[in-house]
């Protein structure tokens, strides 16, 4: 079959190739329903991208350490959503806009993998094959068959950008348009809270039983800049304990929660690496809708609106002196 | 005609309860929320987390033994008032806590692997862990080889084999109905442990019909394993390690995607460093030991705010050197047991074939 998205972003990407020093995009992955993400300086390389519902990674991740390291332009491959990552890195300062053509792909939704490895109680897939409307994979001894509407990442659900990216430098269109029954922005969370805050703490005490520390939500997110100067890891003032247990965890995730107020795109990228299968992103979203409710933002839209952590105002509209006390 | 030893499948649940009353068992359990699979006691197994002998564990044996935090000795200052110019320093070591014997069970012959590995960085010559022994002593391992042989296994490249039972106590292999065991140490203990549950250890003569079901057993394991990558030889990789350790540029090439966390390391059941950190509060504290990753900023930096590994390819080669040179020179094997955990929970797909491959081929 010949893909018809694929040949455009080829071309989009040929003719830009001599002006940029890098370019990141996706790669074909032996492991199953996963991708690689691959760096191509060459017209030889390019024939290894693609673009697929399976191209969960939000490549933004890269920009601010390689623009560090590379003289010339950075050409990244993004989803409308993932260019949110990159919108908001240039309203904060920490990426300078003229080093990052953004190459911005229309998007028809992306498969959450995680969702299909619970569907099959977690077994081992060791093979998959995804067309149009399904997704086929094989663990072992079984095979099954989803439709794809069912297992689509959380954002998708939400997402009016698929089709209209808030910001890029290329844009390439695609036919194949997201069709999905839309969900209610943070209606998972509302429904999350009825459970009363006895058992959402019950919940969170073993979702961390099991976090090993081991950074990997951290140093996916595309704003944690930090991830080589971050607190929790510091000797020197000694801010948090280096022990690793589920206390120390919660503690090192509030940290984040709070670093990322306000500047969480709500990628989804920190849920998806997370080794002990945390639920994270119930807590980003959290805080991201206290933010939306207090200061009418949301982050990563517009490209030269300072976020409102990062600046003052004598008087803000939603907070009431007296509801603080 | 041969012996068989062997335990029913259908028994095995009975053999397990009873060696519970006599040892503290440890098992495969599945958590069905998370699907996560850990090494834990029997006695958590309910309707929610229940045994799982077929897949790897996501963390292998290393977590029992060389736990992610230890407490090393917690440590008091004490000041005589009639004295005020002689501090003493109060001393309490952790006990033994674990004075009954264990039994783990259900391991895979990689994680046995990746055990005798710790066995000579923490019990060998001069170097006896004190923390680490008073884990692993007492402990009984009974390793199930692999039927089933997942795309991201290798042990077949490294030395290793799905029926390699390495330093397990007994081996057993699955074929179906019962689980034949395949290897047993000469030790007493193990002649005892045999003797006391002899009801489970059935016993018959060999059968050709067994025997070549064992037979084919082997062969498509092996076979399959030995799909997965081409056989390592631990003389000629050291020798391109050395002879490609300067490269920055293939090196910079293949970890650029490498977002230097600790998912591959914590995994890994041979990733042995750890930090040591002191943590006081008033006049009392603790000095502890939790894990360490090289893939880690931190982990080179110096007081002076120099750092010789500053950047993710130079901590990386570090990483792999570790495993497939420096090791191989103290102990003659590879330092990975091939359980391909680290290119199971990668976020970004670095695949530990590939990486040393593309330095074989350079
Ligand atoms: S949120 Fe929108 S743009 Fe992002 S992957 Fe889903 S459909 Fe595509
Ligand atoms: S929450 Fe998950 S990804 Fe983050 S440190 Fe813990 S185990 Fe690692
Ligand atoms: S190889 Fe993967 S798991 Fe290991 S440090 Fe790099 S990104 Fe993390
Ligand atoms: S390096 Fe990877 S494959 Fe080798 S022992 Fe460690 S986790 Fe297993």
């Amino acid at each position: 079959m010949v893909n018809i998205l694929e040949n455009k972003l080829k071309e989009k990407i040929s003719s830009l190739i001599e002006e940029l020093e890098i370019i990141i995009g996706y790669s074909e992955s032996k492991a199953p329903l996963k991708i690689n993400p691959v760096f191509i300086k060459t017209k030889e390389e390019i024939d290894r991208l693609i673009f697929n519902n399976l191209c969960v990674n939000n490549l933004a991740t890269y920009s601010y350490y390689l623009s560090a390291d590379t003289k010339g332009k950075i050409g990244i491959i993004l989803k409308p959503c993932d260019v949110k990552s990159i919108i908001q890195l240039i309203s904060e300062e920490l990426l300078i806009k003229n080093k990052i053509k953004t190459i911005v792909i229309g998007c028809n939704g992306i498969i959450d993998y995680k969702k299909i490895n619970k569907a099959v109680n977690y077994q081992k897939i060791i093979s998959a094959k995804l067309d149009e409307n399904n997704i086929t994979v094989n663990t072992i001894d079984k095979s099954f068959n989803f439709k794809l509407k069912d297992f689509f990442a959380q954002k998708c659900y939400v997402c009016n950008i698929y089709d209209n990216p808030p910001y890029y430098d290329e844009f390439i269109e695609n036919d194949l348009k997201l069709n999905l029954e839309k969900k209610k922005e943070y209606e998972d969370i509302e429904e999350f809270e009825k459970s009363g805050l006895e058992k959402i703490y019950k919940f969170w005490e073993e979702e961390f039983n099991n976090c090993i520390r081991c950074y990997a939500c951290r140093n996916i997110c595309p704003l944690e800049v930090c991830r080589d100067k971050c607190i929790a890891q510091l000797d020197e003032p000694h801010w948090q304990s280096h022990k690793i247990n589920s206390s120390e965890g919660k503690f090192f995730q509030l940290i984040r929660i709070f670093h990322l107020a306000g500047r969480c795109t709500e990628c989804g990228e920190c849920e998806r690496v997370c080794p002990a299968n945390i639920e994270l992103l119930k807590l980003m979203k959290k805080v991201n809708q206290i933010i939306l409710k207090l200061f009418d933002y949301r982050p990563g839209l517009i490209l030269d609106m300072k976020p409102p952590l990062l600046t003052f105002k004598n008087v803000e509209q939603n907070i009431k002196d007296e509801e603080l006390i | 005609m041969e012996k068989l030893i062997y335990i029913k499948k259908e028994s095995l649940k009975n053999f397990l309860e009873k060696i519970s009353k006599d040892y503290d068992v440890y098992l495969p359990i599945q958590n069905k929320k998370n699907g996560i699979i850990n090494f834990d006691s029997i006695n958590i197994l309910n309707e929610n987390y229940i045994m799982n002998l077929k897949e790897k564990t996501r963390q292998s044996l290393k977590f029992l033994f060389f736990p992610p935090y230890e407490s090393l000795f917690e440590f008091e200052y004490k000041k005589d008032i009639k004295n005020p110019e002689v501090t003493e320093i109060a001393l309490s070591k952790p006990g033994n806590s674990n004075l009954r014997e264990k039994v783990i069970f259900g391991i895979k012959p990689c994680d046995v692997r990746g055990i005798d590995y710790l066995d000579l960085v923490f019990n060998s010559g001069n170097n006896k862990d004190p923390y680490y022994l008073n884990k692993r002593e007492n402990t009984i391992i009974i390793s199930i080889g692999c039927s089933i042989v997942y795309p991201d296994c290798f042990c077949t490249s490294i030395g290793g084999s799905p029926f390699n039972f390495g330093n397990a106590n007994i081996g057993l292999l699955d074929i179906g109905s019962d689980l034949i065991v395949t290897k047993l140490d000469e030790s007493e203990k193990i002649k005892k442990f045999i003797a006391d549950y002899k009801d489970f250890f059935e016993k018959k003569d060999m059968d050709d019909e067994t025997e070549n079901k064992i037979n084919e057993i082997v062969l498509q394991s092996n076979k399959t394993c030995s799909t997965n990558w081409k056989k390592i030889n631990p003389e000629n990789i050291t020798a391109k390690m050395e002879s490609t350790f300067k490269e920055d540029a293939l090196w910079q090439e293949i970890t650029k995607k490498c977002i230097s966390c600790a998912a591959c390391t914590y995994v890994c059941p041979t990733c042995v460093c750890f930090n040591i950190a002191d943590e006081q509060k008033d006049k009392k504290g603790e000095r502890y030991r939790c894990w360490d990753f090289c893939t880690n900023y931190y982990y080179t930096l110096e007081a002076s705010g120099h750092n010789p590994r500053e950047k993710i390819y130079q901590r990386y080669r570090n990483k792999i050197n570790c495993k497939y040179n420096y090791f191989i020179k103290r102990n003659k094997n590879l330092y990975c047991v091939g359980c391909g955990r680290c290119i199971d929970v990668c976020p970004v797909g670095m695949d530990i074939r590939e990486i040393v491959s593309s330095i074989i081929s350079f």
